[in-house]
């Protein structure tokens, strides 16, 4: 904790001193005692935890920094994995010479769509992996090069089963080019190579590895109406000593017309994934790539590897673009040409309305979901197994926003789904019902359920109480007490099973400007 | 659990009984500048920070997946364009997965502010850390910090467009009349004008949206 204080203090020293200086500390306390979640595990109840994270981000001139040192401490810890630590997580410093900008630390790096690479933050899991290393960037009118080497470096407390994950080091190099403006098209080109630190045979003789090149061709507003970007990317992959080849492609087509708006997406990911070591809290490899998925963004995914799929999704505006109805449609195989292919099709519909000048809203949607097995015969080495339905899912949603007077409004978020997994039918949902203070905070009340598991002792009924509290400009409060449902959430295709809550927590964020 | 629940109905209290912790502007002196950045634009190229100097500038934080963004944006976009002395940069952060919503919804929405695309989040990651959306920076014309403002609420539009009154008036003000309110419309400070590639709107005082 010392040495990390150190260097922070070391790198934001020169910032505090000079005279165009600044300093912007932004931290985040949180407090959780957890019971008993009735999952019928005790390696998760009855300890507490208490988590800090302190960013810093200091500018002098043209040199900007930024330091994160997250801390945790628990009490009580229920197992071994759970370990107090204190470090310095992040460490950025930025400086541009020119044309030229130096990037040298912790930086994100996403190229095209995500395909070839997508190092990035998502919150809502506690994904969160970037680069340690350095990065050049030189641009020049609607010229942009970048060449990027690093090696990978995750956050160590897993915020979902607040336990210790060890970074991955996998080395990423990778280039980029992108050229804009050559009439209403824009071209990019890129390569990545990753190298895995982790050798899953001990005595292989290369470590595993993938090389990835690819390009992009995007055509903005065409005729003042048509959208469209489309991407390739090539690998080839070393792995356990065994190469191989995979191959992936996206193409988007944005139509407008008046008020009408089409959206075609199409997605073949042939066994294209940027495989990383492994990580305990995923119990899974590291991706380091987020292809698109074609779906909702909280949607699960089967696979981000081996897909083949479209969607259409047609959108009417009116009222000025206060009221928009839209419908889409999904129709996506996995592990295509396969024996074990699953056809995949989605349908919904919704519209989205502000009303009351903007102050109050609706938006409301509902579907239905359905996954199958669909084995290609000829591609079964033994007997074919039986086309049936995997998983359906039929859902609706309500975000509803009364504005009531003032800085009053009410608020009421509903989400409800009845699934079949396997032929066995659970229900599944959250609703939110509070009052929202513009400039104080908000009161909710939740209630969420969950049939699925109705094993004696189980909780299927989750009940809790949300306070939202702007204590003053620099702070917020944010406290949780009951029980939440758990389960499999999602954003953009990577998933986590969350476990079920049942306890108090209370967040504090405060944010302070030093110097100026 | 019974103490628990007791402690929330304290906090609920303290909610209802506590009045709104105003937004205020931080005082001129000690604002910290907000170092530069460029970012690509949607409708192509690239934007900087630093060209807007001289203006006020708000720095808005959304993603398509946001319900209160996409009930603000609305609201900021009719700020931007009902003066050439403000302007709004409304940073993007979706990721590739949704992407291709960003287009879409801009349009639909007839939303006419420069919109910064941030998909690696290197920005968002040294101005907005916890990622929360919405979340909205106030510059002063001097790249400066004065307010930064967490969520969206109904009535929170109040605030936002009080806000920019604020600062558009210590603009016009005499140098050390920082705290000049914006009860007469003024006019725009030399070379305070939107640079050529933000959206053009007319000039008027920033009072209520068009």
């Amino acid at each position: 904790m010392r040495r990390a204080l150190l260097l922070a203090a070391t790198l934001l020293a020169p910032p505090a001193v000079a005279q165009d200086a600044s300093v912007r500390l932004n931290d985040a306390l949180r407090l959780e005692w957890r019971g008993d979640n009735a999952n019928r595990r005790t390696d998760d109840d009855d300890y507490g935890v208490v988590v800090n994270k302190l960013d810093i981000a200091g500018s002098a001139g043209d040199l900007t920094a930024e330091a994160r040192v997250d801390a945790v401490e628990v009490v009580g810890a229920p197992s071994a994995d759970f370990q107090d630590d204190a470090r310095l997580e992040r460490l950025t410093a930025r400086y541009p010479l020119g044309d030229l900008k130096l990037t040298a630390g912790d930086f994100y790096r996403q190229i095209g769509r995500g395909i070839a690479l997508s190092l990035r933050k998502v919150d809502d899991l506690g994904v969160d992996v970037g680069l340690r290393g350095g990065r050049l960037e030189y641009a020049t009118g609607d010229a942009q090069v970048d060449a990027f080497v690093g090696r990978t470096n995750s956050v160590n407390l897993d915020p979902v089963s607040q336990h210790f994950t060890a970074d991955p080091e996998d080395v990423v190099v990778g280039a980029s080019a992108r050229v804009a403006r050559l009439g209403p098209a824009a071209v990019s080109a890129w390569a990545v190579q990753i190298t895995n630190e982790h050798r899953p045979v001990a005595d292989q003789e290369f470590p595993d590895r993938s090389n990835t090149v690819g390009g992009a061709l995007e055509l903005t507003d065409l005729w003042e109406a048509v959208t469209v970007y489309a991407e390739y990317d090539l690998q080839q992959v070393r792995d356990t000593d065994a190469v191989n080849r995979a191959q992936a492609a996206y193409a988007s087509l944005d139509v407008y017309l008046g008020d009408w708006s089409v959206l075609a997406e199409g997605l073949w990911l042939d066994d294209f994934r940027q495989q990383g070591s492994p990580n305990a809290a995923l119990g899974s490899d590291f991706d380091y790539n987020q292809p698109p998925t074609l779906e909702r963004i909280d949607q699960e995914v089967l696979n981000t590897t081996h897909a083949l799929g479209g969607r259409l999704r047609v959108e009417r505006s009116f009222l000025d673009g206060d009221l928009v109805a839209h419908a889409n449609g999904l129709f996506k195989h996995t592990d295509p040409g396969t024996c074990a292919r699953v056809a995949q099709a989605h349908g919904f519909a919704g519209v989205e309305l502000l009303f009351q000048a903007g102050r109050s809203r609706l938006n409301a949607s509902g579907g239905y979901r359905d996954e199958r097995a669909d084995p290609v015969a000829s591609a079964c080495a033994g007997a074919v197994p039986e086309a049936r339905r995997i998983k359906s899912m039929a859902h609706g949603e309500l975000d509803y926003v009364q504005h009531l007077t003032g800085r009053w409004s009410l608020h009421l978020t509903s989400l409800n789904e009845a699934r079949t997994l396997d032929e066995a039918d659970y229900l599944r949902g959250s609703t939110l019902l509070g009052v929202d203070v513009a400039q104080a905070g908000a009161l909710t009340f939740e209630y969420g359920f969950d049939t699925q598991n109705q094993a004696p002792g189980v909780r299927n009924h989750f009940f809790a109480g949300v306070a939202a509290w702007h204590a003053q400009s620099w702070l917020q409060a944010r406290a949780v007490i009951g029980t939440q449902r758990g389960g499999i959430k999602c954003v953009a295709g990577i998933c986590r099973d969350f476990p079920e809550f049942a306890g108090a927590r209370l967040e504090l964020i405060g944010r302070h400007d030093l110097g100026g | 659990m019974r103490h628990a629940w007791t402690m929330g109905l304290a906090l609920a209290t303290t909610l209802v009984a506590s009045p709104a912790a105003a937004l205020e502007l931080t005082p001129p002196a000690k604002r910290t500048t907000v170092a530069d950045f460029a970012l690509d634009r949607l409708d192509g190229g690239r934007a900087a920070l630093s060209a807007h100097r001289g203006q006020v500038v708000v720095l808005a934080f959304w993603a398509t997946w946001c319900q209160p963004c996409k009930q603000e944006l609305p609201f900021l976009s009719r700020f931007d364009a009902a003066d050439d002395r403000v302007t709004v940069l409304a940073i993007n952060t979706d990721g590739p997965e949704t992407r291709s919503q960003v287009r879409r919804l801009v349009r639909s929405k007839k939303l006419e502010m420069p919109i910064l695309l941030d998909a690696e989040g290197n920005v968002t990651q040294r101005l907005n850390p916890r990622k929360q959306m919405p979340l909205t920076l106030f510059l002063d014309t001097e790249g400066r910090l004065a307010a930064t403002k967490d969520g969206f609420a109904s009535g929170d539009e109040v605030v936002i467009e009080g806000l920019l009154k604020q600062l558009v008036a210590e603009a016009a003000a005499p140098a050390g009349d920082g705290a000049a309110q914006a009860d007469e419309p003024t006019p725009p400070a030399d070379g305070a004008a939107k640079p050529p590639e933000a959206a053009p709107g007319p000039a008027s005082a920033p009072t209520a949206p068009k």
